[in-house]
């Protein structure tokens, strides 16, 4: 057995929270939406975001891709138009 | 007008992958235009900074890989303000600021927040 | 708005370009106006013309290439992360006396739709442009 990936897991989701204010939109996208998958931790993280006005999106066709239904209602699905008015919304973009 | 504010994030180990060697190059570049500029290391992104990293190899027939790293004590000299390193990314790893290559500052996740919010452009590697 | 869109995932083996390209093609629906796609890291293979999905596989050079002649888009790659990947044109093949010895053939491998920039085009295009949205 070879093992040449690091030890160190990184936190992708509640990280960008941590850095996030109120006002802010975190965009699940691509694999990003596989944290729908999540009944345990995506609870409180909702809750966390809640707590500090961070809004929730997933993008819709990399849900549909993947199989993945939305139960949460905090998080709305966006298409591609959406992500778009994000963009313009928001002061700046940051890919974690 | 100020100068704007870039922040280059650095989140990968070095020489398993070319993120570092990319991101100093982008890092040069922006400070070469009178930017503000600082970088934030994060995750195994600390480990960029380790010092006594050693090149040579045990085979010496083979050419040795580059230590691009160096590079980050010469940041300054290029004008780059500060090399900040997230506090808990390198308490989890047994790393101490002694154990680092080049002075740096040290930040908590609120920190972070503030730097974030107050840069004009955000590049993530 | 104007954007500067900034692309570091690799050909075939992520969905970067997938993605990079619905949102190019909605913020141009929309009305906005993109200064530049800039590929940078491993996203400067998706500029390679001798790229050949299958038939039924998402072609991303040949997208880019439509997307960039349908609205005029600048498609840019990294010279220095091209030419460490071997994405070369074939004034670079020449220039670095590569020609018939190199994998790419004198032809080079870069797609004449992509131009090659260094970095400073990257800072420059976000200095001027109101977002960079980065896909990575």
């Amino acid at each position: 057995m070879v093992i040449s990936r690091s030890w160190h897991d990184q936190v992708a989701l509640f990280e960008p929270l941590c850095f996030a204010g109120a006002g802010d939109t975190i965009l699940l996208l691509e694999d990003g939406v596989l944290a729908l998958q999540s009944p345990i931790t995506l609870a409180s993280f909702l809750a966390k975001c809640e707590a500090s006005q961070v809004s929730v999106v997933a993008m819709l066709d990399d849900c549909r891709l993947r199989g993945i239904d939305n139960k949460y209602p905090q998080i709305d699905l966006v298409e591609y138009s959406a992500y778009v008015d994000l963009v313009v919304a928001h002061d700046k973009q940051i890919a974690w | 007008m100020s100068a704007q504010k870039y922040l280059y994030v650095i989140t990968k180990a070095p020489y398993s992958n070319a993120t570092g060697i990319e991101a100093l190059d982008a890092i040069l570049i922006g400070a070469s235009f009178e930017l503000d500029v600082s970088v934030l290391f994060l995750h195994d992104g600390v480990f960029q900074l380790k010092a006594n990293q050693n090149c040579a190899l045990s085979d010496s027939s083979l050419p040795a890989i580059k230590q691009f790293t160096k590079t980050y004590k010469a940041l300054e000299d290029f004008g780059v303000d500060e090399l900040y390193v997230q506090e808990q990314s390198l308490a989890a790893r047994g790393l101490g600021e002694s154990d680092l290559l080049a002075p740096v500052k040290l930040v908590n996740n609120q920190s972070i927040k503030a730097l974030i919010a107050e840069q004009d452009q955000v590049f993530t590697f | 708005m104007n954007f500067n869109i900034l692309v570091t995932g690799a050909l075939y083996s992520s969905q970067s370009a997938y993605s990079a390209l619905r949102f190019c093609r909605a913020a141009a629906a929309a009305g906005h106006s993109i200064s530049q796609v800039f590929f940078y890291q491993d996203g400067v293979t998706q500029a390679n013309q001798y790229s050949l999905p299958l038939d039924d596989e998402f072609d991303a050079v040949s997208s880019w290439v439509e997307f960039s002649e349908q609205t005029s888009t600048p498609l840019v790659v990294c010279v220095s992360a091209g030419e460490r990947r071997g994405l070369m044109s074939e004034e670079q093949v020449l220039e670095n006396h590569l020609g018939a010895h190199s994998a790419v053939g004198s032809n080079g491998s870069l797609h004449s739709r992509f131009t090659v920039a260094g970095l400073g085009a990257l800072h420059q295009a976000s200095l001027e442009s109101e977002r960079m949205v980065t896909f990575k």
